[in-house]
């Protein structure tokens, strides 16, 4: 049983809120005013605030500024006494949660909260589907399958053993990431960075297992490209920009360059020098970290479309979506490619890469599925073949 | 949650099919220049059109017509739909504003 707070000025609006919501299994604390309900909050700790207010009034958008600094990942549905869905659509963009018109019954407010008492402070998302009822044949055909599959269990067991016996554990070569728009990938020593376009964050994930350690909005920017920089993150900045981020928890803006050779697709920071590559001239550049990140030299790029660039220690990678492959690349002239390294996981053309890393031993690439945002985005493993390892990491 | 809530881009949803059913609101999961896949409170109907006025991180699309395909309800309660954009036009509008902002495809010469 979930405590909710309500803030209605009205007395008999707020009493046809309580008894909806209390209806639906919950304690209620009503408040008339927003002192009222930041006291509801500090003191008994809500799972969501529900504001009451005609399409004209404004203490819902007072309310998402109070609790900004209060409780930020609290939700905020607002209940309009009066259906105006331009007015919603603003409150929504304004922050709200969700937008409820009248009438405020149970039967029509359970949706709602059963949503924002899901919600973890993530996004907001669709839950599973709800499962459909199974007929009679559907049953006669499980009761089949049980029998074939008892009839099996034998020969499985005898195959699993064996299987155990010359088992050799492989760590798995793909993760399923949270989100759908994966648009950068960079790697610090510890922790991988991957930047989501759509949902505006950088989210920091474990380096084993790719769980998302920490996610990081960003409402000014549109992040794309990343490389890590010593105590610094670069991002390619949609439309035109790059912003360089202090590595702290917030990621604090510490600069914000005008991008002077868009669209970057690829960044990498080779210890001196900040390098990009656009797909806009299909080039190279090599960049002065310096407050404008000045294009000090470009090289035409030797592949199909590039997507992504890295930095290994002592060369330049690139990730070809043309031909799905890597290009090392001539640190010197990198037009010259001096290693081509194939990606059997983007032969199939379901993947289009977005990201590349580089761990000291494998390649770690993000990856959007095509159609772009049908489906969640991909971090893919590239194991190196030994002798190629060896030449990358004595050349 | 005033943080997370703006990120999925709410969209003004009105009923080409049906002009005297109220116009609603709910929120884009995903977009593509194709299509994107569309969460509100109010039931939708397959194969149905709608008109979705939305933003793309500040380029404002208004009147995009959108056939809905695959509706399904969340365990929630909400509506969960695919919907495609019909218009060709208005595809190359949508793809270029989401190109703009990912800049991770050629430019667009269209």
């Amino acid at each position: 049983m979930a405590v909710l707070a309500v803030v209605a000025k009205d007395e008999e609006q707020r009493l046809t809120l309580k008894l909806a919501l209390e209806e639906l299994g919950h304690l209620v604390a009503a408040a008339k005013d927003l002192s009222g309900a930041m006291e509801i909050v500090s003191r008994q700790r809500p799972r969501l605030m529900i504001v009451a207010q005609a399409p004209s009034e404004t203490v819902a958008e007072s309310a998402l500024a109070e609790l900004e600094r209060e409780a930020p990942l609290l939700p905020v549905i607002v209940a309009m006494t009066e259906r105006k869905a331009a007015r919603a659509l603003d409150l929504l963009k304004a922050g709200a949660y969700e937008v409820v018109a009248p009438p405020w019954t149970a039967e029509h407010m359970a949706a709602t909260v059963s949503k924002a008492l899901r919600f973890k402070g993530t996004a907001f998302e669709a839950s599973r589907p709800i499962e459909k009822k199974i007929g009679v044949g559907a049953y006669a055909a499980l009761g089949l399958l049980l029998v074939a599959m008892a009839a099996g269990w034998g020969a499985l067991e005898r195959h699993r053993r064996l299987a155990r016996e010359s088992e050799v554990p492989v760590p798995p070569s793909e993760f399923a990431l949270p989100y759908a728009h994966p648009a950068g990938l960079a790697y610090d020593g510890k922790r991988y960075w991957i930047s989501d376009w759509f949902s505006q964050t950088i989210h920091r994930h474990d380096p084993n297992t790719f769980a998302v350690l920490r996610t990081r909005y960003l409402p000014q920017e549109v992040p794309g490209a990343l490389a890590y920089a010593g105590d610094a993150l670069y991002a390619a900045a949609a439309p035109r920009g790059i912003v360089k981020h202090l590595l702290d928890d917030r990621l604090s803006v510490l600069s914000w360059s005008r991008d002077a050779a868009p669209q970057t697709v690829g960044l990498a920071y080779d210890g001196l020098y900040l390098w990009s590559v656009d797909t806009k001239t299909k080039k190279i550049h090599k960049r002065i970290p310096d407050e404008g990140l000045s294009v000090i030299e470009s090289y035409p790029y030797p592949g199909g479309v590039p997507t992504a660039l890295t930095f290994d220690g002592r060369a330049l990678w690139s990730l070809d979506w043309t031909n799905r492959e890597l290009l090392r690349h001539d640190f010197k002239n990198p037009n010259r490619v001096t290693m081509r390294l194939p990606l059997d996981a983007y032969r199939g053309g379901r993947w289009k890469p977005t990201g590349l890393a580089f761990d000291g031993s494998r390649f770690v690439s993000t990856a959007e599925e095509l159609p772009r945002g049908e489906g969640l985005g991909r971090v893919f493993i590239h194991e190196i073949p030994p002798e190629h390892l060896r030449a990358i990491l004595t050349p | 949650m005033r943080v997370d809530a703006s990120r999925f881009v709410p969209v003004l949803v009105r009923f080409a099919d049906d002009p005297s059913r109220a116009e609603t609101w709910g929120r884009l999961l995903s977009l593509n220049p194709d299509g994107a896949r569309l969460i509100l409170r109010a039931p939708i109907p397959v194969g149905g059109l709608l008109l979705l006025d939305f933003d793309v991180f500040g380029d404002p699309f208004s009147g995009v017509e959108a056939l809905i395909s695959d509706p399904s309800l969340d365990e929630d309660g909400y509506t969960v739909a695919g919907v495609s954009f019909r218009r060709t036009e208005q595809r190359v509008a949508v793809g270029r504003a989401v190109r703009r902002v990912v800049a991770s495809e050629l430019p667009d010469d269209r």
